[in-house]
């Protein structure tokens, strides 16, 4: 029995179906993929469900993969019916120009475990910055890009997007990188590469909104709410489809400085949160395009 | 000792000083008025104008704070004795809608509960057969049509507004749910007396086209996960003027539209009506950089 299908959203380098045996009534006992959210969906907003019989367990792999992954089909290990579900851990990219504190962060996550993945390579459009240190102390790979005018070390797009690929990164962070990303990177990695911005977008995003400027902004304007917002990336700044979003409140007396520490506190774990939950193919798509994560602790609630 | 000037922002038909001893280090024992505390707190870049006035200037400072058209209401004011209750003239209310006026039941059922210092005088729309404007003649609230459609003989010139609001001694008027652009007359008449509310958190979602379920639709779209009630001055343009309140909610994975705008929508009520509440009874603030405050009536010290 087939039904619609649903698209999780991720053409990766790697498959990773999770099978687990669907509570659910529309499927009785065959091994089907794990986004019980149909039933869920009594209103106008639905989701789409691809259902397979067990016979056609290995048919439903193939058509989840990539056209330029074939070849990774053999990394899959299809799940017997109570044994637990096996994921691959994830390669990351993270792009930072300044501190770093994201990027730190997300290291010490995936050290501890709470994501499955492993930061493989920091790319920095300065040298010299927070981050690209904390990188090199810690053996991270450390690529400098875009190159400017006058240097001699920076790739280009072209060479940027090999490089990542000779990495086989799986996702791109992007955690306080200021230049604009090359649209040949954002059609080699399609739907994989997330910024966080320091507001609850769309307010307060787009060209010229960043770092301090994006608190000073929200503080005049008289707001009494700011965030994180962490999104997909597409070719214009702030603009990609929004994934996750945390909201602080903006008190009476704060100046940009204690505004942008409360916002940074929720942008770490806002972004390890979503970073863990990517690692975990966690991420489902609704059919209005919006992307959602599936909570790992009740996997038939969405945020 | 006079030090800068606390502007309270209301140049309005009444005037309304709260006189209170002040629990406030810089101001032993003379008498001063109410927004004392926030200069104390205010130790960052951002700070507060105060007004400090010996006994002797009480009445003098009164009059500074006038509005050069209201001079003759003078006599309206009663200064408070050391330890007796501050009084306050109930405020006037012009409301204007344009739909079913839930905003508009609420606050007027806030104004005669008592939580509202203040009565609704005069409803004005431009639909006479509104869900607001049938529950105004139910209360016996007069309706005025405005702006005037084009086949209709009824309707006001903003100019006529002007003089009927100000017949009815408006003080404050509050745009709950209504369509139109306020005309320049209206805005110059009352400035900072003007307000309305909308139903995201500005300035996500504002503007020319978002109203009403337009809203709710776009932030679902949108992907985002908050959306609120937004109250804020009127100026010129649609949603633009300075923010005075907001109140955020959640929105939920499987939201519809109809569902985030229920929840929207008991935030508005909640919303408007301590804003009106803090309107009736003088608290709100300016602070330096323009951002109109409110001023907590639990806590005169806090500020939101």
């Amino acid at each position: 029995m087939s039904a619609q299908s649903l698209f999780s959203g991720h053409c990766s380098n790697l498959i990773t179906p999770l099978y687990t045996k669907l509570q659910n009534p529309l499927s009785s006992s065959s091994y089907s993929l794990s986004y019980p959210c149909f039933i869920r969906s009594k209103h106008q907003v639905s989701f789409k469900l691809q259902y397979f019989p067990a016979s056609e367990r290995f048919m439903s792999v193939r058509r989840l993969t990539c056209s330029n992954s074939v070849e990774k089909v053999s990394n899959i290990v299809s799940e017997k019916e109570g044994s637990k579900s096996w994921v691959k851990r994830r390669k990351l990219a993270v792009f930072v120009s300044g501190g770093g504190s994201n990027f730190r962060s997300i290291n010490q996550a995936c050290i501890a475990g709470s994501i499955n993945g492993d930061v493989v390579v920091l790319v920095t459009n300065k040298h010299a910055c927070g981050g690209a240190q904390y990188a090199r102390d810690k053996g991270i790979p450390v690529i400098l890009f875009p190159k400017r005018k006058d240097e001699l070390n920076g790739l280009s797009s072209d060479d940027l997007v090999k490089v990542l690929r000779e990495f086989e990164v799986d996702f791109i962070l992007l955690a306080g990188y200021l230049k604009l990303v090359p649209p040949e990177l954002i059609r080699a990695y399609p739907r994989f590469i997330f910024n966080i911005h320091p507001s609850l977008l769309p307010a307060f995003g787009g060209e010229g909104y960043y770092g301090m400027k994006v608190h000073k902004a929200v503080i005049a304007s008289g707001a009494r709410y700011s965030g994180a917002t962490i999104h997909f990336v597409d070719e214009q700044y702030d603009t990609g489809r929004i994934l996750a979003q945390k909201a602080v409140p903006v008190l009476a007396i704060d100046t940009a400085e204690e505004l942008a520490a409360r916002v940074l506190r929720e942008e770490h774990k806002l972004y390890v949160e979503v970073t863990a939950a990517l690692c975990e193919d966690r991420i489902v798509w609704r059919e209005d395009g919006v992307p959602l994560i599936r909570s790992k602790e009740n996997p038939e609630e969405y945020y």
